[in-house]
């Protein structure tokens, strides 16, 4: 049997119709089930805003830390150096200690 | 009671069609809540979704996943409809960019049925009696060359040559230029018909 050449072959294909009516059957009543499942799972303005918070947040933590860090330098405080610098540091505001550590 | 003349029950019944509720009419009750005026919207251009995307999804459920994906957009959509275009070439729109957008998620999958489809040699012209057949088994086969060429070339082959669109309603339906749509035409025919001719030689 002779091969149809490339161009018979678009024009068979073209004039195949394809039978979707089992796949059409129902349709709508499927898609306005989907509407309303899609309806009560959408996310409310508490959830939208809530991440969008959230997503804020974490966008700013640069910034922050950047803020911290020009904060520490303008205000002159002074870090000690070593193993337990800023620890010890933070210790020596504690009410117990009436003595800075570097006196120590 | 005299029973009223046959010709007032046929002009009842053209009133009747008349009034059917416009596009128009029907976008806006849907964007009011009204869910039974979208199964309406949906119902009017149903077979044309199905029509197009039969083009593109393989199978009956790819089919109606597809279908069902491109209402879903349609009615998130709707509050943004204007009404400067008719709704008909806004669904258009919808239904073409969601089947392009569907051959690209599928890709890998399509890829690896491409694979395995060359041994099972589609491509082999079988003997048939009935034109609806042959109809079918062509394709079949022009289905398999358009699963090897890339999404854009497929979207353009299939909604030229398949659907009969024009160059220009193409490139507004694709949002792709008229002469990049012409390019992609040609192209995607050319390798096409490569394939057909190169894969039943063997």
């Amino acid at each position: 049997m002779k091969k149809p050449t490339f161009e018979e072959l678009i024009d068979s294909a073209k004039n195949h119709q394809i039978d979707t009516s089992a796949a059409e059957f129902g349709f709508e009543t499927r898609l306005l089930a989907s509407i309303r499942e899609l309806g009560q799972t959408e996310t409310g303005f508490l959830d939208v805003f809530g991440s969008w918070l959230w997503k804020s947040s974490l966008g700013l933590a640069p910034v922050v830390a950047i803020l911290i860090t020009l904060a520490i330098i303008m205000n002159g405080i002074d870090i000690p150096n070593g193993t337990s610098g800023v620890v010890a540091y933070a210790i020596d505001f504690l009410p117990f200690s009436d003595q800075t550590l570097s006196d120590r | 009671m005299r029973p009223l003349p046959a010709i007032l029950y046929f002009d009842k019944k053209r009133i009747v069609s008349t009034e059917q509720p416009t596009d128009a009419e029907l976008v806006l009750q849907t964007t009011a809540g009204d869910e039974t005026a979208f199964a309406v919207l949906a119902g009017r251009y149903r077979s044309r979704a199905f029509s197009t995307a039969s083009r593109f999804a393989r199978g009956k459920q790819e089919l109606e996943d597809l279908t069902q994906d491109i209402f879903l957009k349609i009615w998130k959509g709707l509050p943004t409809f204007r009404e400067d275009a008719p709704f008909e070439h806004w669904c258009m729109k919808i239904i073409v960019r969601t089947c392009y957008d569907f051959l690209r998620k599928n890709r890998k999958r399509r890829e690896n049925e491409v694979l395995a489809g060359e041994s099972t040699s589609l491509l082999e012209t079988k003997k048939a009696d009935f034109p609806d057949s042959r109809r079918k088994e062509a394709w079949e086969v022009v289905h398999h060359l358009l699963s090897q060429l890339n999404e854009k070339d497929r979207t353009v082959v299939t909604l030229l040559d398949l659907e009969e669109r024009s160059v220009k309603e193409i490139a507004q339906l694709t949002g792709w230029s008229e002469s990049n749509v012409k390019v992609r035409a040609h192209r995607a025919r050319k390798k096409m018909k490569h394939l057909y001719e190169t894969q039943s030689e063997r």
